[in-house]
């Protein structure tokens, strides 16, 4: 009773089980390092449950798997009836797209390095440099997205700030060409605001749109323009350029 | 493999024969007549010893659904089709620049329809099992052997047909029979 | 074996789609193919209906829980055969209708001409239905599923 009473930090109560906000994590002696372990893998084991209490197979999958067609019926569902009824024009589905994809970003950031620690290494570094960030987008966020790398990396000549991500089959678009009055949109802005929140969450403010740009034997080849904003840079020159 | 049943029709779309030899009744009743063989005034007796119906399923919807399919399957293959126009065989064929391409069967998973129309507009049908080969010579036997000798050329029946009638004779109705229940098909 | 035509009819019976790969059909108006495509529709429902036998009840989904992906054509229209052409047709669980005219051939070419139109039922399925900008039973204009059907009517041939 008294403890309620008197919220001081200096009186602070015997270390009971659960944790206390004003002390914030302690070892209170109860758990050993089987259970430390025990709980590093269960919060690394993929949470893909469609069953309570059931065991459901997919969870027992090492790379839990879904199906690709039910994704792209989800995904031209959203395009259809949440942007295209609404939306005035091409630039305006795509930003709504664009929204949609940024919190996933953010999300997906926190997941994978989260998934990506083992009980060896149980710390993963946060990225400071541009080129870092983005191969690690390159190869580790697009396997997990897309079970398959981005297809390229490029610097733009043009303009400092320009990188490009190339991916030449995205998966999400691969069937569906828009028609000539739709020529200029490309339904991939999803991804490219799934690239900017992650990428504005690992603190490199950027704006990201995606452009298809066809090629032979490609016809949806896309190309994800990163545009970083002027901070990013000059924090990039300052720290690392000597 | 089975044959099912025979059907024939007119160039004013009535059924003028029809002879079943399935054991049960037929799938769609009409309202007037059933399948029973003297009872009523349109079914014909059949020889001694056979089974199925004579004319028992005229006026019946099944045999209104079947012309409507062959007249509609029979009109798409003579506007879809062209016949390529060879020169050698049109010195033997004089006609042949005329001739439409004809429909000759059509099957569903249950049953194939053999289909063959003469020059006067009469439709021949046999229904049978859809592995049954190809019955194009039996509908021209029939046509050639049973009809010419035994309707067209029998002074006592008409040759076209008023509503309602139908070929009732009975060297007729042995001739098919005969020529049927001969094949290998038939079961 | 040749293929003359394709046509694709939606479960109202419309024409959806159509492609001509090879010559050695009559060029129709636009309007006798819609003709063409509506009455093919009433005679493959019309033939399931003058079977000389019983209709089986369609026990495939109850036994095992599936739907059947392939031809669900059990008892309605499924081949024509003509002096000049041949006609085979295949129907969905959907009610859709692909019809393959090829040139006349034996009876064991049904057989090929179904997993002909068993690969375009999955060009369909991919690049028709997958793409958010066509709207179901209307007019198939996908470049890309026709470019997939050229192909596929390409190896046949």
């Amino acid at each position: 009773m008294s403890s309620l009473i008197n919220p001081s930090l200096s009186h602070t109560p015997p270390s009971t089980r659960g944790y206390n906000p004003a002390v914030g994590v302690l070892s209170n002696g109860l758990l050993t390092t089987t259970d430390v372990q025990h709980a590093f893998i269960a919060a690394t084991a993929p949470s893909i449950a469609l069953a309570p209490g059931k065991r459901n197979s997919m969870a027992l999958r090492k790379t839990p798997e879904i199906s690709l067609s039910a994704l792209i019926y989800i995904f031209n569902e959203l395009i259809i009836n949440y942007n295209f009824n609404q939306s005035s024009n091409i630039a305006v589905l795509e930003k709504k797209l664009n929204a949609l994809g940024y919190p996933i970003g953010i999300k997906a950031l926190e997941l994978h390095s989260t998934r990506s620690a083992s009980p060896a290494a149980p710390e993963t570094k946060r990225f400071t440099r541009v080129l870092d960030v983005l191969q690690y987008i390159h190869t580790h966020i697009w396997t997990m997205l897309f079970s398959k790398t981005a297809d390229n990396l490029e610097k733009s000549q043009d303009n400092a700030d320009e990188y490009m991500i190339i991916d030449n089959e995205p998966p999400l678009t691969k069937y569906a060409k828009p028609p000539k009055e739709f020529d200029q949109l490309n339904c991939n802005a999803f991804v490219a605001g799934i690239l900017e929140g992650l990428l504005d969450a690992a603190y490199f403010s950027c704006s990201v749109s995606a452009h298809t740009v066809p090629v032979d034997g490609f016809p949806m080849r896309t190309v994800y323009l990163i545009k970083f904003s002027r901070s990013v840079l000059e924090r990039e020159f300052v720290r690392f350029s000597r | 493999m089975t044959i099912y049943s025979f059907w024939m029709f007119d160039r004013h779309c009535n059924c003028i024969y029809t002879r079943e030899w399935t054991r049960s009744s037929p799938l769609v009743p009409s309202h007037s007549s059933h399948s029973s063989v003297s009872s009523t005034s349109s079914a014909t007796t059949l020889p001694a010893g056979a089974i199925g119906t004579v004319n028992a399923s005229n006026q019946n919807d099944s045999a209104k659904l079947l012309f409507g399919a062959l007249f509609s399957l029979r009109n798409i293959a003579n506007k879809l089709g062209t016949l390529p126009f060879n020169e050698d065989t049109s010195v033997t064929d004089p006609l042949a620049i005329h001739r439409k391409n004809s429909l000759k069967s059509f099957a569903t998973g249950k049953y194939r329809a053999h289909f063959m129309e003469t020059a006067l507009g009469l439709y021949f049908c046999i229904l049978s099992d859809p592995n049954v080969a190809d019955l194009q010579i039996v509908l021209k036997d029939l046509y050639a052997d049973v009809y010419v000798n035994h309707v067209v050329k029998n002074s006592a029946s008409d040759v076209d047909f008023p509503a309602e009638e139908v070929i009732g004779n009975e060297s007729f109705v042995r001739g098919v029979d005969q020529l049927i229940t001969a094949l290998p098909a038939f079961a | 074996m040749t293929i003359y035509s394709l046509y694709i009819l939606n479960k109202a019976g419309g024409l959806i789609y159509q492609t001509d790969p090879c010559p050695g059909l009559n060029k129709l108006s636009a309007n006798e193919y819609l003709v063409l495509a509506g009455t093919l529709h009433g005679v493959h429902a019309i033939a399931s209906r003058i079977s000389p036998t019983a209709p089986t009840p369609n026990t495939g989904f109850f036994g095992t829980g599936k739907a059947v992906a392939g031809n669900c054509n059990t008892s309605g229209l499924k081949s024509l055969e003509t002096d000049a052409f041949a006609m085979y047709v295949f129907q969905t669980v959907t009610g859709l209708k692909f019809v393959l005219v090829t040139a006349p051939g034996t009876r064991a070419q049904a057989d090929a001409a179904e997993l002909v139109l068993c690969r375009i039922y999955e060009c369909y399925a991919d690049y028709v239905m997958k793409n958010p900008y066509y709207s179901l039973d209307m007019p198939i204009r996908c470049d890309m599923f026709d470019e997939k059907v050229v192909e596929v009517t390409q190896v046949v041939v």
